[in-house]
């Protein structure tokens, strides 16, 4: 009914009749002006972090150019794209659909998504569950936004089906799964202490196939419209760091290539919202900005097409792109621990690694400010993590009359793993 | 219209046999002669967000109850930010204060346009339409995507919130508002920035392709007969979309279903700087800009949250009685048993206690806050309005009436906006760092697009003890209560005729007249067989 309802052309507008994705944007209208702005937009999102290897029909064999994408996702023959929405609050559609300037986002999208659309129009429940049935049949790409109760099937319930049913009927035959957003990555915030539903993300639940974590609550439009845009146009994965997520987007520290970086490094902290420092745009370290420890592209992307960021605002991060945010990174306007300050460049870089903890692993973190730095290092078996949730307050950190804990206190040094790239 | 529901029963509804991918919120129908007979509205989903914030720190609601929903995630940090306001008693500076609702109504102004577009008016080129003369401009209009009105109001609907994103590093889901302040120290760049792009929303969509006006001039309409007249006025206005909208909606008449429950809520929201430096629950009423109030059988009374309650007895709670939000409880049941009992949603019933009449269901939104705005006394910093009492006096609620209610504000907190702007101090205080109470109570609330959001908070011992969010979308499509009494939206499809029984295009309009923020599916059964008719999906977006 959102879409059948309106006249013969319009319907067609939006439905894949043409054979390539570029015949279909065409017909509906989307001039190459535009798509051309699209796909720059989406080149700008490549080179964010770590670069792109191997992008197919690179000239360089590198991060792509505008010209590269628009051509490798004109051609792309119509995928078949099963598209769920769980346990979420709307926030990541509504950040994807501010991710453009224009409507050609909402129109690949929207035929991107076809059979998913296709089953929300459908007439009837028969041929709806149908019409699922045939999209999970065929090879295709899964994309989930939400998370799973794992409690009660009855907490979210598609179709008379618990959400977990649905995503692992439609992830047996899926060649590629998104988790798109911070709920589908972990959970997010329904899977905070006590966790009432048992929320877990999709690859709790998907083991058998690796899943594309594009981490963020929400995460950021254009990079979610880049990770689809990337497995479209190399049939492919991009390469992720041990969380799961795409590292040409996340393989950088805000803190990294944070503009208030020189103050920190100066030791010029904000210490309330108000102050001089405040309106200098100084660090925001001392208020809570957990920059330090969190992997984005925000201080590159930007928000709102590239208004302003949270800490462009004088907005603290909260590390959304990070697992377990709302439960490790709390309270929020509380500084960081382990953390000697006035930073000096190796305390800048243990902030990282302090919250992280310390491991074998295959996560490679670069540092502008410092020089290019690789550390070793799995967050998953990061064990007992360093700021703990708020309501457990034995293990929240408090502050102390001597100031910050150093390092070496309940957390390990990082010393040992470092080792300066050649 | 049957308020209370006595037909329970004569359909068996809890076969779900639907075949979607999506779904918060089923709406189940029967119908009878082409008529809607009765009605279910049924929340389909649980996260459990008032047990989450048992137990934390006091400013976890910051970010938490944000995430209940992506798309009024601005309003639910506006409330959450009163709420602990009044609870530790902080002082706000005016200039935290504009920020505050310069940012709210930013979030508002952006939807108002989406949702017009994207949302409502793809069903004026439904098919059903299509032998009336003017479907084919309503197609050349608002066809998705190629429509001339479509690409420019969604492109465009996305203005207001860069102004957001200037004050607050990003929307959707901000923090930047914290108790005592705004996180944000603008400087004379932002604010004319924030001014420059809202002036061209309002040059591009709002005159241009809206109104077909100044804003002044639509401003001066405060009757049912004037902007009838508006219309006829001239060229410029009679082919606007609005003008355009209004001639259509008459047409295929919508504004003879879709009435609901006649009875409103709104908390009011936006504050006046001045009045409210030192917030607190008793003194919230008499400063806001955009004034509260509940009308109920033609009478207007003055707001009063403590005369809020909410029912379980139909949804997946355990409970006996209405309870106020302070004294709030949330403990899930299983659904499947309760079903047994007549539960059937997981939303909560909530109720005002109307004086004279009892604990009564009331209808959030737009509409509810244009009506407020026609009662008596309104104080010299407060918005009066007597348009919508005048269109309701003369047209009845209805799925037209809802519609212009909410399109009439984006003239005016447009020009609110930047009234606001301009009076920022950018060398005054932005944040007053609070003391944090170890123990208090709060209560926080606003007009999200669409309608009256509320947090109600308990502090003990530096930890929250109890938090309750009353949305507007429960007040709106929550269930029925212990008394048998519908919920507004259940109330406002009853009596809706339905011309094409396949194809029923009219509950569209009615269900997304209230632009409830759950994606809804919609039920049609035959209300003599229990056969299923039709299902279709309401405010889809991805």
């Amino acid at each position: 009914m959102t879409l059948d309802s309106s006249p013969v052309p319009a319907a067609e507008a939006v439905v894949w009749r043409e054979k390539t994705l570029g015949e279909n944007l065409a017909r509906a209208g989307v001039s190459r002006r535009s798509f051309l702005a699209f796909c720059s937009r989406m080149a700008a999102v490549f080179a964010v972090g770590a670069p792109v290897a191997g992008w197919a029909g690179s000239a360089s064999g590198a991060t792509p150019t505008a010209e590269e994408i628009a051509s490798a996702l004109e051609k792309v023959t119509k995928p078949v794209v099963v598209w769920l929405q769980l346990q979420e609050c709307t926030g990541c559609s509504e950040s994807l659909l501010r991710a453009g300037g224009t409507t050609v986002e909402d129109v690949v999208l929207k035929l991107l998504s076809v059979d998913y659309l296709e089953l929300l129009m459908a007439a009837s429940g028969d041929a709806a569950n149908k019409a699922l049935e045939d999209a999970n049949a065929s090879d295709h790409v899964l994309v989930v936004n939400g998370s799973v109760p794992t409690k009660n099937g009855a907490f979210c319930v598609i179709g008379g089906e618990s959400a977990e049913t649905v995503l692992r009927k439609s992830a047996e035959n899926a060649t590629a799964v998104l988790a798109v957003g911070a709920c589908a990555v972990w959970g997010s915030v329904q899977a905070s202490k006590p966790n009432p539903t048992g929320a877990v993300g999709v690859e709790e639940i998907i083991t058998d196939k690796p899943v594309l974590n594009v981490a963020g609550c929400p995460p950021i439009g254009e990079v979610i419209v880049a990770a689809i845009t990337y497995i479209l146009a190399n049939g492919d994965l991009p390469e992720t760091d041990s969380e799961g997520r795409p590292t040409f987007a996340y393989g950088q520290r805000i803190h990294d290539t944070c503009p208030r970086r020189a103050h920190f490094d100066a030791g010029q902290f904000v210490k309330t919202f108000d102050d001089e420092g405040a309106k200098q745009g100084w660090c925001l370290y001392d208020v809570g900005c957990k920059g330090p420890s969190t992997f984005s592209p925000c201080p590159v992307v930007q928000w709102n097409l590239g208004t302003s960021w949270p800490i462009g605002s004088g907005h603290p991060c909260i590390g959304c792109t990070e697992k377990d945010f709302f439960d490790t990174f709390t309270p929020f306007y509380t500084e960081l621990p382990d953390v000697e300050l006035p930073g000096v460049e190796a305390t800048a870089n243990k902030v990282g690694l302090g919250l992280l903890g310390v491991a074998a692993g295959g996560v490679a973190i670069h540092s502008a400010a410092t020089g290019v730095r690789r550390w070793q290092g799995n967050r998953k078996d990061a064990g007992d993590a360093p700021l703990v949730a708020f309501g457990d307050t034995d293990k929240v950190w408090l502050p102390t009359p001597q100031g910050r804990p150093g390092l070496g206190g309940r957390h390990q040094a990082p010393d040992e793993t470092t080792e300066e790239q050649s | 219209m049957t308020a209370v529901d006595s037909s329970a029963g004569s359909v068996d509804l809890f076969v779900s046999p639907m075949g979607r991918v999506e779904g918060d919120l089923d709406v189940r129908v029967t119908i009878e002669d082409g008529v809607v007979t009765s009605a279910w509205t049924e929340a389909a989903m649980f996260r459990g967000f008032e047990m989450i914030l048992r137990g934390k720190d006091p400013q976890a609601g910051l970010v938490v109850t944000p995430r209940i929903c992506g798309i009024c995630g601005g309003s639910h940090l506006y409330k959450a930010c009163y709420a602990l306001d009044t609870a530790w008693k902080t002082h706000v500076p005016q200039n935290a204060t504009l920020i505050r609702n310069i940012a709210q109504a930013c979030e508002t102004l952006q939807s108002i346009p989406r949702y017009f577009y994207a949302l409502f008016a793809i069903d004026l080129v439904n098919k059903n339409y299509a032998g009336n003369p003017m479907y084919d401009e309503a197609v050349r209009r608002f066809a998705p995507y190629v429509g001339t009105s479509y690409q420019k109001g969604v492109v465009l609907s996305g203005k207001p919130v860069e102004v957001y994103a200037i004050f607050g590093g990003q929307w959707p889901h901000s923090s930047f508002m914290v108790p005592g302040g705004v996180m944000s120290a603008p400087n004379l760049a932002d604010v004319t920035r924030a001014t420059a792009i809202l002036n061209h929303w309002k040059d591009n969509w709002l005159e241009k392709e809206w109104l077909g006006c100044s804003i002044d001039r639509w401003m001066e309409i405060k009757t049912w007969e004037d902007m009838q007249a508006w219309v006829n006025e001239n060229e410029s206005q009679y082919n606007s979309d609005c003008g355009f909208f209004i001639r259509y909606a008459l047409e295929i008449g919508l504004d003879k279903y879709g009435a609901g429950c006649g009875n409103f809520i709104a908390p009011g929201t936006y504050l006046e700087p001045s009045l409210y430096e030192n917030p607190t629950v008793e003194g919230r009423q008499d400063a806001l800009i955009g004034r509260g109030g509940v009308y109920a059988n033609g009478q207007h009374f003055d707001y009063d949250q403590m005369l809020v309650s909410e029912d379980v007895t139909h949804s997946f709670y355990s409970g006996s009685r209405p309870l106020h939000p302070w004294e709030g409880e949330t403990d899930p049941l299983d659904p499947v048993k309760s079903r047994e009992k007549g539960k059937y949603s997981w939303a909560k019933s909530p109720r005002y206690e109307v004086p004279g009449l009892g604990r009564t269901p009331l209808e959030a939104g737009p509409l509810a806050r244009r009506v407020a705005a026609g009662a008596p006394n309104p104080g010299s910093h407060q918005d009066s309005d007597p348009l919508f009492i005048d269109m309701l006096a003369k047209l009845g609620p209805s799925v037209f009436v809802r519609q212009m209610a909410r399109m009439h504000e984006a003239p005016k907190y447009f020009t609110w906006v930047m009234d606001w702007l301009s009076k920022i101090d950018l060398q005054g205080s932005f944040h007053t760092k609070p003391a944090e109470l170890e123990n208090g109570k709060g209560w926080g609330a606003t007009e999200a697009a669409r309608g009256a959001l509320q947090d109600w908070i308990v502090i003990e011992n530096g930890k929250i003890a109890n938090y309750q969010v009353i949305t507007p979308t429960a007040w709106n499509i929550g269930p029925r209560d212990s008394e048998g009494t519908l919920g507004p939206i259940e109330q406002a499809l009853i009596g809706t005729p339905i011309k094409d029984m396949e194809d029923p295009v009219e509950l569209g309009h009615v269900a997304r007249s209230f632009d409830s923020c759950l994606v809804c599916t919609v039920h049609a059964y035959d209300g003599k067989t229990g056969r299923e008719l039709n299902n279709f999906v309401i405010n889809g977006m991805v």
